[in-house]
């Protein structure tokens, strides 16, 4: 009886301990920067001090897995309280500067939601940013990528860079109230998984 | 009980002269609604075999643009979405398409993007020459989160 509600204290403890340490700043990783945006000017991390920022790195052409992604963080914006809502924004980096100019990320974004903001910027930019955030994106070779993909261009550009399948990193970047990364969402992460998370950083 | 179902088959197949596998079953078919500019949309559904022989889709056809079967496979960190010539469905078995999975990539749209409520006539073809029609609704938030959570 005793050994059982020692057990029973300590899994409670832990359990605590674990909910406090809920999302713990991870070290080396992520940094301030400022892209140009959907909003047509430059954003920096910086504006959203006091908010919990969402980041994802993908490209609008993208069929599955960015749309899968929007569309479970516009769900988690509907089920926010306003409040809550209010302090959450959501960045979504396009790798695909070639394609993704600031007014198509725009128009796109707005249909999941109208406050999600679109960065891109110059390769060299995003490229720095990727590399800040140790999210990996590749642009897969021309011999796997079929037809269609290689006439899902603008018009009038030369075939040599045509063919843009990406790889890349699939994970949402959650950053605290200070812009520090503090863990990752998913997909397929629960609804209220990610709503208690937030509403913890906010009450930092 | 096999043999007997066999022995049905092979009769039917006599008498309708050819040789007519069973169809394939067609279940939860959707489209995510995707922004009027968006350059490609994403097309799922179940297939289920019923039937004692495996099957293979290799084509995916619409009048409202181009469609490739697509698969989605993660490498460590990182996702991609890569095509496949052909998807096998075992006997008896059901294949899904579903976000982070395989799934149809229509492009192209000759109509345009189709939009949320639009329904978009798609003829899946088979490698043994068959192929069935559905007409699949354009959806978005709460069903097709709903839809995903059940494929989950």
């Amino acid at each position: 009886m005793i050994v059982k509600s020692i057990v029973a204290l300590i899994a409670g403890l832990l359990l605590s301990i674990n909910l406090m340490a809920g999302m713990p700043i991870l070290k080396g990783i992520g940094g301030d920067f400022s892209l140009n945006s959907s909003l047509g000017k430059q954003v920096n991390l910086t504006d959203f001090r006091g908010q919990v920022v969402l980041m994802f790195f993908g490209y609008t052409n993208c069929a599955d897995i960015c749309p899968t992604t929007m569309a479970h963080m516009s769900q988690l914006m509907d089920r926010l309280e306003p409040e809550y809502r209010s302090r959450v924004q959501v960045l979504f980096v396009s790798i695909d500067g070639d394609n993704d100019t600031p007014s198509h990320l725009n128009k796109y974004l707005a249909y999941f939601d109208p406050s999600f903001i679109g960065l891109v910027d110059t390769r060299d930019k995003i490229d720095a940013v990727a590399a800040q955030y140790h999210a990996e994106y590749a642009k897969l070779a021309q011999t796997k990528v079929t037809t269609i993909y290689k006439k899902l261009t603008l018009a009038g550009e030369s075939t040599e860079q045509e063919g843009y399948l990406f790889s890349h990193t699939a994970k949402i970047y959650v950053m605290g109230a200070q812009g520090r990364v503090r863990g990752y969402f998913y997909m397929g992460t629960p609804h209220a998984e990610m709503q208690s998370q937030i509403k913890q950083l906010l009450k930092e | 009980m096999k043999f007997k179902l066999l022995v049905i088959s092979a009769l039917v197949s006599g008498l309708a002269g050819v040789v007519q596998a069973a169809p394939l079953t067609i279940s939860a078919p959707w489209i995510r609604a995707m922004p009027p500019n968006s350059r490609v949309i994403p097309i799922f559904f179940n297939l289920h075999n019923p039937s004692p022989e495996d099957r293979v889709l290799t084509a995916i056809h619409s009048d409202l643009g181009e469609v490739e079967i697509h698969e989605t496979v993660t490498v460590g960190d990182m996702k991609k979405m890569q095509p496949i010539n052909a998807l096998t469905i075992a006997a008896g078995k059901m294949a899904a398409l579903k976000p982070g999975g395989y799934h149809g990539m229509m492009s192209h749209f000759t109509l345009g993007v189709p939009a949320e409520g639009e329904f978009v006539l798609l003829t899946l073809r088979y490698a043994n020459g068959e192929s069935q029609e559905v007409n699949v609704e354009v959806v978005r938030r709460e069903k097709a989160s709903m839809l995903m959570t059940n494929s989950n």
